[in-house]
């Protein structure tokens, strides 16, 4: 959940990468906040645990620096991160998708090493050698197994030079080669039976892993696995304020990239979406009045933002405009609601029912969600 | 003066605190001591030296003539003053209760007891908290006063916090009128001690009194403008008891206000003063394993030290409760909530149940039930007898109430007699009184629901309410709490039926609940107050059930079929007695799209349909095409007959009327080959057995004179195609030609 608007990338480029890593992009906040931070670094580690939090809560420091949120939320749960990380259990981050499990682990691989781009991605076809090695074969057959024709994975990139290094998605993994972590985390080694030899891990080196438990046909963790790891659950976010926020800057940095002209009052479309997505995902009004049921979706706020940005282009390309010279188009509640229909009702018959008992219980009541309430009815 | 006056200013149940004063009591060798007690508790002390008053128990005061206004002072373990009570005792010192007796506070109203301490009190500790930059000040008050003191300096330790409380007070101003009245009292008591001629006097009260009460403010308040204030004060008869208490109600969650939310970990922390840490993971491990949910011992010690980790981030010198749970959280339970929500109440509240003396004094409630027992004419006795109401009268309303309500506390002295059937409506009531014993074990173990019947018959109401998860039990609840006459218990059972209504309720569930929330809008409530609470409750309900009424009408199974069908119809009654139109208008709406659509269960669409039709929703017209369409040949011959079954299913009188419909269905059974005919024929035998006698003697008449051939459909068993068979042989045998004999047969027959 990015609260910080995209800094502009290094202008010398002539053709700017399409994404910078988050030690690039926050370059001058870390450098800010080493400079500020007098308090004991574990070692191998940039910052303090503490300095860590601060970077990634947003703060203001001693010196004026305005350090941007990076995770909007619990600060306990960033604080349970950092402190696992500082002791020698891995970390895996847990949540649905759209928590912000990979934003957080990368910039907390960045924070702390320096270096976000230790990263091995877990896909149903992720081998062994993603976290272990390989062998540059030209070299393996001209000289036999040597060092030289050992072709490193990230992992033991991050064992030897003690730093963070990432695994996304580990639960898509296939279950032998979540096992072969097992080796590295509890033993921190990892032998090369070939060579005769082992690569040890130096200090700082440690794990952060992401997985989503929402997922079907994911490898589930085997308990080994799993006692390894400390676990950290990035919830949706609490706070009403909060989702809206997430949502409003999210789809603000979307709108620009798509070339899509708007305007403010979107805000309250926002609110309206969030609250819709909020309430039926918590099983409750937001007033604490009544409970509605749940759909099947995960409802997160990554999927209120792509309901709204969806709605924008909506909008944008066939909505009307205000006046014949052009102006903006206004987003209207029948731009939202095919899409909001869509995120709601994953399961043809179940959700169609909650959310027609939403719509008939909630909805029609609410003052001045007549247009919204009519738009969804359609659409059902 | 030479005596010395040593004030321990403490937190309640602090167990910092409570270590602080036991050292601190060692150090002075006090010949007296005073606490901040209500000073018409001080009969009950004399039970404090007890071997079988075991914390977590509560000091019980009340007034005599009206129990409802009592007071309980509940004491764990680790309260101060528990330590200091068994100090006094255990050395024969003098104790002295300082505080405004309960017979002049202000009395404190409504269903719940007033507990002890006003919530002013922590006020000034927040203000502490929020200087040291903390957001809670009981927290403020562990991390700083009671994990850091050396027990040597203890003596100095009280005397900060007497100065700290001091400033604070000046900042927070003017205090309370009940306030000054209690410390002009405690100085009083004080005084009094003094004049003893006691020579080390120690004081333990709230930190907060700890200024007004010490030897300079002795000086500072005059002795005449201390009695003067407390002068012109009714005073009242009062009693004091001890009550067991439950580590649960000392929590700050149930509502005693200087309660703490954590007892359990509190007694953790009083029981082991080192190692806190790996002591607190063991027993996390150890609940965890007893319930199969995980927890190696290898995971303790990584446990450990992550929540050391984090009290280092976070800056504190040892790892409080927080940490201990966010540790918990991630290293012992993955992350998963579930687990660790499982223990907790164990773990942070502990399930400990107090016990008192068995001399100690009866609870309020047993007096409660025996004052009314009393006023209402209702003795107890241990044999069973009969017992006729008449509610139009008002001892027999009260008793009514009496009995019902004590019902709902689970001492069934009123049991309804077999024959007592839902004669609801009527001004009769009739039971079957008998008292057993163990009722008397019962009343007290209520107790710690109110201290009245009313009072505790609605909170212990409120307390499975909040539990009830199933709609028919809530439903089953509303209509007792409502006879009961609990008006604050019935509004949470209505908002829990709401909540379940609405948490995933199936339709059927949901349809059930209809008719008796029906009841209760028209009978239940004689006064008819409740009654506008209910209506949005059905209103609510309808509108879920009819939103997954077809796609539950499609799914039903044959087995459920039936029930279903029965929930429909009672709730469509329900709904048209209560003939709200709005409502019955959306749910016959809802009704008519069942009737029209064919994917449902036969059994469903013939109900709705015969809804419809009795309601002149619909005209024979289109049920006619409709049973066409689903007795055709072309459908299923068992799902014709589940139709005809629902259909049919409120008697069959609408056959003899509607000659059209009655055609329709005669021409269906004839139409059948013979394997379908077998097939559907025990249902269709089943649908007009349900008919009464002269249904189906009027059924079957309208059939014949529909169709006048006398060779189809005789009833009585004689078939006339068979008897004609037999007609050559007779002829032979007789000697006769079979079209004579058939002749004179029938000549015979319609003689």
């Amino acid at each position: 959940m990015t609260a910080s608007a995209a800094p502009t990338p290094s202008s010398n480029d002539s053709l700017a990468a399409l994404r910078e890593p988050a030690e690039r992009l926050f370059a001058a906040e870390l450098a800010a906040i080493a400079r500020t931070d007098d308090r004991e670094r574990p070692i191998g580690w940039r910052l303090s645990p503490w300095a860590v939090v601060r970077y990634l809560m947003g703060d203001t420091l001693a010196d004026g620096t305005v350090i941007t949120p990076k995770y909007v939320g619990q600060r306990r749960r960033i604080e349970t991160a950092v402190a696992t990380l500082a002791t020698d259990r891995a970390l895996l981050l847990l949540g649905v998708p759209g928590t912000a499990k990979s934003w957080v682990s990368e910039h907390l691989a960045a924070a702390i090493s320096g270096d976000s781009t230790l990263l091995v991605q877990g896909t149903a076809g992720t081998p062994e050698e993603a976290v272990r090695y390989g062998w540059n074969y030209a070299l393996l057959l001209a000289k036999g197994p040597t060092r030289e024709a050992l072709v490193p994975s990230p992992m033991m990139r991050g064992m030897t030079e003690g730093r963070l290094v990432r695994i996304e998605e580990l639960t898509r993994m296939p279950s032998d080669v979540q096992d072969s972590l097992i080796t590295i985390l509890s033993e921190k080694t990892l032998p090369i039976p070939e060579l005769n030899g082992e690569a040890r891990a130096v200090t700082g080196f440690n794990v952060i892993a992401t997985a989503n438990d929402r997922d079907r046909g994911v490898n589930e963790l085997s308990s080994a696995l799993k006692r390894r790891f400390n676990t950290v659950v990035l919830p949706v976010p609490e706070s009403m304020e909060e989702e809206v926020e997430i949502v409003r800057s999210r789809v603000a940095s979307l709108g620009r990239a798509l070339g899509l002209a708007q305007e403010a009052p979107a805000l309250e479309e926002i609110r309206r979406v969030v609250t819709i997505f909020r309430e039926l995902r918590e099983g409750r009004t937001e007033d604490g009045k009544s409970k509605v049921r749940s759909p099947s979706g995960s409802l997160s706020p990554a999927e209120a933002i792509s309901v709204v940005t969806n709605g924008l282009a909506l909008a944008a390309h066939f909505g009307e405009r205000p006046s014949r010279r052009g102006g903006t188009p206004t987003l209207e509640a029948h731009d939202i609601a095919s899409g909001m229909v869509g995120a709601i009702v994953k399961d043809p018959v179940q959700d169609t029912v909650v959310f027609r008992e939403y719509l008939e219980t909630v909805m029609k009541e609410r003052d001045g969600w007549k247009d919204l309430y009519r738009a969804c009815r359609e659409m059902l | 003066m030479a005596a010395s006056l040593t004030i321990l200013g403490v937190r309640h149940h602090g167990p910092g605190s409570a270590r602080m004063v036991a050292a601190a009591l060692e150090r002075l060798q006090p010949d007296a001591i005073v606490v901040e007690l209500p000073a018409d508790a001080e009969p009950a002390l004399a039970f404090g030296g007890s071997a079988e008053l075991v914390p977590p128990v509560a000091i019980l005061l009340y007034l005599e003539e009206d129990p409802s206004s009592a007071i309980y002072l509940p004491y764990a373990e680790f309260s101060p003053e528990w330590q200091t009570l068994r100090y006094a005792t255990a050395r024969g010192i003098p104790l002295a209760c300082m505080d405004l007796p309960f017979a002049l506070q202000t009395p404190v109203d409504g269903e719940e007891p007033g507990l002890a301490d006003a919530p002013a009190r922590l006020d000034p500790l927040e203000e502490l908290a929020r200087a040291a930059g903390y957001d809670d000040g009981e927290m403020w008050w562990e991390r700083l006063i009671e994990e850091r003191v050396d027990e040597q300096d203890v003596l100095g330790a009280f005397d900060a916090v007497r100065g700290a409380m001091a400033e604070v007070r000046g900042d927070c101003g003017v205090d309370e009128e009940e306030c000054l009245l209690r410390e002009a009292h405690m100085r009083k008591s004080i005084r009094a001690v003094q004049r003893e001629g006691r020579e080390r006097i120690a004081v333990v009260c709230g930190a907060y009194h700890a200024p007004a009460i010490d030897q300079a403010a002795l000086k500072r308040f005059a002795v005449g403008a201390d009695n003067d204030r407390l002068k012109g004060r009714k005073r009242r008869t009062t009693v004091a008891t001890w009550v067991p208490w439950t580590n649960g109600r000392l929590a700050a969650a149930s509502g005693y206000r200087a309660g703490v939310r954590s007892p359990g970990w509190y007694e953790h922390l009083w029981l082991h003063r080192s190692e806190v840490a790996t002591h607190w993971m063991s027993r996390v491990t150890r609940l965890l394993r007893d319930r199969d949910l995980g927890g190696a011992p290898a995971q303790a010690v990584d446990a450990v030290r992550l929540a050391e980790c984090l009290a280092s981030l976070r800056g504190r010198s040892l790892p409080g409760l927080e940490e201990m749970n966010d540790a918990t959280l991630a290293t012992l339970c993955s992350g998963n909530d579930v687990p660790l929500r499982t223990i907790v109440r164990e773990l942070v509240i502990g399930e400990r149940l107090g016990a008192v003396p068995e001399d100690a004094p009866t609870v309020p409630l047993a007096r409660d039930i025996a004052r009314l027992q009393k006023s209402l004419r209702l003795p107890v006795t241990a044999d069973d007898r009969e017992l006729e109401l008449d509610l139009r009268k008002d001892n027999d309303r009260d008793r009514s109430r009496l009995l019902r309500r004590l019902r709902l506390l689970d001492v069934p002295w009123a049991t309804e007699p077999a024959s007592f059937g839902s004669s609801l409506g009527t001004f009769k009531e009739r039971w079957r009184l008998q008292w057993k014993p163990e009722f008397a074990v019962r009343v007290i173990e209520r107790a710690r629901f109110g201290s009245t019947v009313e009072a505790a018959a609605g909170a212990s109401v409120r307390a499975e309410a909040e539990r009830d998860a199933s709609l028919g039990d809530l439903v089953r609840r509303l209509n007792d709490v409502l006879l009961a006459d609990l008006p604050i218990a019935s509004a949470t059972v209505v908002r829990r039926i709401g909540e379940v209504a609405a948490s995933g309720s199936d339709v059927e569930t949901l349809l059930s609940a209809i008719p008796p929330l029906v009841t209760v809008v028209r009978y239940g409530d004689v006064r008819a107050t409740q009654g506008h609470h209910v209506m949005p409750l059905i209103a609510m309900i309808v509108a879920r059930a009819t939103a997954g009424l077809r796609p539950a009408c499609r799914q039903v199974s044959d087995d459920n079929a039936a029930a279903t069908a029965d929930l429909l119809r009672r709730a469509h009654q329900a709904l048209v007695t209560l003939a709200d139109d709005e409502l019955l208008e959306s749910w016959e709406a809802e009704l008519s799209d069942v009737a029209a659509s064919e994917d449902v269960h036969g059994l469903l669409a013939g109900s709705a349909n015969r809804l419809l039709l009795d309601r002149t929703r619909i005209d024979g017209t289109l049920v006619g095409e409709r049973m066409q369409r689903w007795l055709s040949a072309g459908s299923d011959a068992l799902r014709g007959a589940a139709w005809l079954d629902g259909f049919l299913a409120d008697g069959g009188a609408v056959l003899v009327h509607d000659a059209a419909l009655l055609a329709l269905v005669d021409g269906w059974v004839a139409g059948l080959s013979r394997e379908r005919f077998e097939a559907v024929l025990p249902l269709v035998r089943r649908t007009f057995a349900r008919c009464s006698s002269g249904e189906t003697r009027r059924i079957g008449a309208a059939v014949a004179s529909r169709d006048r051939n006398p060779l189809v459909g005789a009833s009585d068993g004689y078939c006339h195609e068979r008897a004609l068979r037999v007609l050559p042989t007779l002829g032979l045998l007789l000697g006769k030609d079979p079209a004579e004999l058939l002749r004179s047969t029938f000549a015979g027959s319609q003689a």
